[in-house]
């Protein structure tokens, strides 16, 4: 009777006080009991406003490197390797290809010759010269069907043939047919430039092997793991001091965090910079004198497509009725706040090509969509299965769209698979959710993704319309014209391909506020031999 | 004791045996072609044919067993689909990881869940077993994903007395090294010792209750000496079994723990390779974790020889 008693005492005892320990713990709202920040949120230059030299970046990547041979990378992991070995040209913020291995360049009048003039002086990090051989090796190798490379794609306008050594330090190559936008092509993960020969095994661990003429050399690799890069003390490329980049001593690049994780590591300051997801943001957004996040919008779009060649999305009927279910403020609002609005062409406002004068913004039209389906022989409404890969917001964007489609009729089973299943077959599936990295310009985009039988035209949509007016677009040289050519790209896209895109999503990075970054920002923050640390 | 010894490690070898059978059975049933997979989408079919047949995947299913069997009895697991790079060379620094991991938190629960378990045992009934029986049970419900958010929560971003990331930095000194791994160590812990806890209190109680125990009271041998001598030794056979068996969800199915702190062990790797499709690493992986398991069966049952005469002489 008493050990009861005392039992039940004890009990409900133990009980109030975890009770009340957790009512008062409440979430971290206005006082984060986080380390107090080192420096504060003005002062992110040394007084001179030059750069300060030294120390070690701390950062982490998504994905980690494996591929041998970087040419043949197809999912952006080589991102990284772009500090060791550099590519031809490299892209900022403003869309404007900058000088990098390759001094200057000029095009011929047809955009069909092309002479790229390199830069001279600059070695290797096994002290071999770079010059013509190696940028010549290089194309030669991306065209090889043999290697798999996607530079084969991008520069299906190319053959073999058509690359010519003037000398030592000049290349010309003659295009298959026009192209005015060749630099952009010259510029992606897979286009690092080798030593000729190529690499034997880029990520093999031995820093023997990481060949580049880039500003970091690599000291360590653990695969899937790890990797620390340390200044390369021959880089060509001076500071704004006068000396050679970079300015940090050491780069730390961690496999891959979750969000929790990123979280933790940029409040208690394991790490210097990082791309946060869209989960996290509002979180880090509370430290506003210790964390930096900049929100970059890169034309990143992840629309619902359908088979154009298949029924029912063969009609443009259908198609279109399933566009006019949208609420796109909406779905944005809920899906991907920080996102501009998309109309169902993928080129954002920002880009060259865009085309506000025939931008139509159409609303939700319930009735309309209703009367397409009829009319194209579905009066009571549609049944449809829709496939997307797991994680991060397609599943909420999928059921928001769910949602509204059903008021017109058209109901929309979701099937949610595991990411490497659903990649695996993307190509093939009748109606998904998909992806696809921003471009630039778009219409790299587009000629990867509309133009007939391309690699990566997962509707399967063919207009012979707009293959011509690309092809036009390409081999148009004269700015005024090109943007018309564009004008009516923009609007086939919208009346007629099997896109649904109402957002354009958005990139993240942060950064602790000690580090000065650079204002051109470009692929998602690699720029890390323009980066200083103030500490 | 030598034919024990010999029977033990026959049927481990019989054991894996048959679990390499039916790895080996799984991955044939898996519709994923290796060799596209290591090439990747771009590369022409041709190339892939090609690889096909460098692999040797056209050649019946009892050949690759065999091929592949002998090679792992030479040592030789096959490259990774993924990395392009030897499976043993990747899966021995995991390995080596998770049983650091594991290691440490044996150390630090072992003793902890023994220590509450036999205080209990000994005080069955009383407010100390009842305080203990209750922490443990709690301690025991709270999976290991949502324990884990709560001390990153609570110690990371809180106090910040913790990394909450916990990957292992080969420069870094040792004293932060070590602070990088109390966490995982910690949420791997509270787990296992609530459960240690209460398996040691019942097999306490159930040896205090004993009639030799009561003898030994009786003839006057003061309690101490009694616990020490006589009934620790008995208690601690069915958490020794238990200990062992735990051996094995440690090294590999730590996945939680690992994920979570982005600590780089097995079972993440595992994990990774499922996720890519990467089978000659799972293969492998699977392979290693198995004779993990079985061994410290085997080690386990040795334990049990020494500890338990029943077994030595019956």
């Amino acid at each position: 009777m008493k050990s009861k008693l005392l039992t039940s005492l004890t009990f409900t005892l133990v009980l109030t006080l975890l009770l009340l320990g957790l009512t008062s713990c409440g979430p971290a709202t206005d006082e984060p009991a986080a380390p107090e920040p080192s420096a504060t949120a003005e002062a992110a230059t040394s007084p001179a406003g030059l750069p300060v030299r030294g120390g070690t970046l701390r950062t982490e990547h998504q994905w980690m490197p494996y591929m041998q041979d970087p040419a043949t990378d197809g999912v952006g992991t080589g991102l990284v390797g772009l500090s060791i070995a550099e590519s031809l040209v490299w892209v900022g913020k403003d869309l404007v290809p900058r000088p990098q291995l390759l001094r200057s360049w000029e095009v011929s009048e047809d955009a069909k010759e092309w002479t790229l003039h390199l830069q001279e002086g600059v070695t290797f990090n096994n002290s071999k010269a770079f010059n013509a051989d190696d940028v010549i090796w290089n194309f030669q190798h991306w065209l090889d069907p043999d290697v798999g490379s996607s530079m084969a794609t991008r520069l299906d306008f190319l053959s073999p043939t058509g690359i010519e050594k003037v000398d030592e330090f000049t290349v010309k190559l003659h295009l298959d047919r026009p192209n005015a936008n060749l630099l952009f092509a010259l510029y992606d993960y897979p286009s690092m430039i080798a030593p000729e020969g190529g690499w034997e095994d880029f990520y093999s661990g031995d820093p023997a092997d990481a060949i580049g003429t880039g500003p970091f050399l690599m000291e360590s690799f653990t695969p899937d793991e790890r990797m620390v890069l340390v200044r390369n003390p021959n880089y060509w490329q001076m500071g704004a001091d006068g000396q050679p980049l970079p300015y940090v001593d050491k780069v730390i690049v961690t496999a891959g965090w979750d969000d929790a994780a990123r979280l933790a590591a940029l409040i208690g300051d394991q790490a210097d910079i990082l791309a946060p997801r869209q989960g996290i943001i509002t979180e880090l957004q509370r430290y506003p004198g210790k964390i930096d996040v900049q929100t970059y919008i890169t034309g990143w779009i992840t629309p619902i497509v359908m088979r154009a060649d298949m029924p029912p999305f063969d009609d443009v009927r259908v198609r279109n009725a399933l566009k006019l279910v949208q609420d796109r403020e909406r779905i944005r609002a809920l899906v991907m706040p920080m996102g501009p609005v998309g109309y169902d062409h993928l080129i954002p406002s920002s880009d060259a090509a865009y085309c506000p004068a025939t931008d139509v913004h159409r609303d939700r039209d319930i009735e309309q969509a209703k009367a397409l389906l009829a009319e194209a022989g579905y009066p009571d409404g549609i049944e449809l299965e829709l496939a997307l890969p797991d994680g991060d917001f397609r599943t909420s964007f999928a059921q928001v769209y769910k949602e509204m489609a059903a008021e017109a009729g058209i109901s929309i089973d979701i099937n949610i698979l595991p990411s490497p299943a659903f990649w695996d077959q993307w190509m093939e599936w009748p109606f998904f959710v998909s992806g696809m990295s921003g471009r630039v310009p778009a219409t790299a985009n587009i000629d990867l993704a509309l133009r007939c039988g391309s690699d990566w035209n997962s509707s399967h949509y063919c207009n012979e319309a707009l293959d011509a007016l690309l092809d036009e677009a390409d081999a148009t040289v004269d700015i005024e014209k090109r943007k018309e050519l564009y004008c009516q790209i923009q609007t086939i896209i919208q009346e007629d391909s099997a896109y649904v895109i109402p957002f354009f999503a958005v990139t993240f990075g942060a950064s602790q506020s000690d580090v000065h970054q650079p204002s051109n920002w470009s692929r998602g923050g690699f720029l890390w031999h323009l980066t200083w640390l103030l500490n | 004791m030598l034919g024990f010894l010999l029977n033990r490690i026959g049927t481990m070898l019989l054991t894996m045996l048959v679990i390499s059978m039916l790895v080996f059975f799984i991955a044939e049933v898996v519709p994923i072609d290796p060799a596209r997979n290591a090439l990747g989408r771009y590369a022409s079919q041709q190339a892939v044919d090609d690889l096909r047949e460098k692999m040797g995947l056209d050649r019946p299913a009892p050949v690759r067993y065999f091929n592949w069997i002998s090679n792992v009895l030479r040592g030789d697991f096959g490259d990774s689909i993924h990395f392009q790079r030897p499976v043993r060379d990747l899966v021995a620094v995991r390995l080596e990881r998770s049983l650091t991991l594991a290691g440490l938190g044996f150390a630090f629960m072992i003793p902890l869940g023994l220590a509450l378990g036999c205080i209990a045992g000994i005080n069955e009934g009383k407010p100390p077993d009842r305080i203990i029986s209750l922490i443990s049970s709690l301690f025991v419900s709270v999976p290991a994903f949502a324990s884990g958010i709560f001390l990153i929560v609570i110690f990371s971003l809180w106090l910040g007395w913790f990394p909450g990331v916990s990957i292992p930095d080969p420069d870094a000194s040792f004293l932060e090294s070590a602070k990088k791994l109390i966490l995982p160590i910690l949420v791997l812990a509270l787990d296992e010792i609530g459960y240690l806890a209460r398996m040691t209190r019942v097999s306490m109680a159930e040896v205090m209750k004993s009639d030799y125990i009561r003898t030994a009271v009786l003839k006057g041998i003061p309690k101490r000496k009694v616990i020490w001598r006589h009934a620790l030794r008995n208690a601690f056979i069915a958490p020794f079994t238990a200990i062992m068996l735990h051996v094995n969800w440690l090294i590999g199915g730590v996945v939680v723990v690992e994920v979570l702190f982005n600590y780089p062990g097995l079972g993440r790797l595992l994990l990774d390779a499922a996720l890519r499709n990467d089978i000659t690493l799972l293969m492998g992986g699977t392979l290693v974790l198995t004779f993990v398991a079985v061994a410290t069966q085997v080690v386990a049952d040795i334990g049990l020889y020494f500890m338990n005469p029943r077994i030595r002489f019956g």
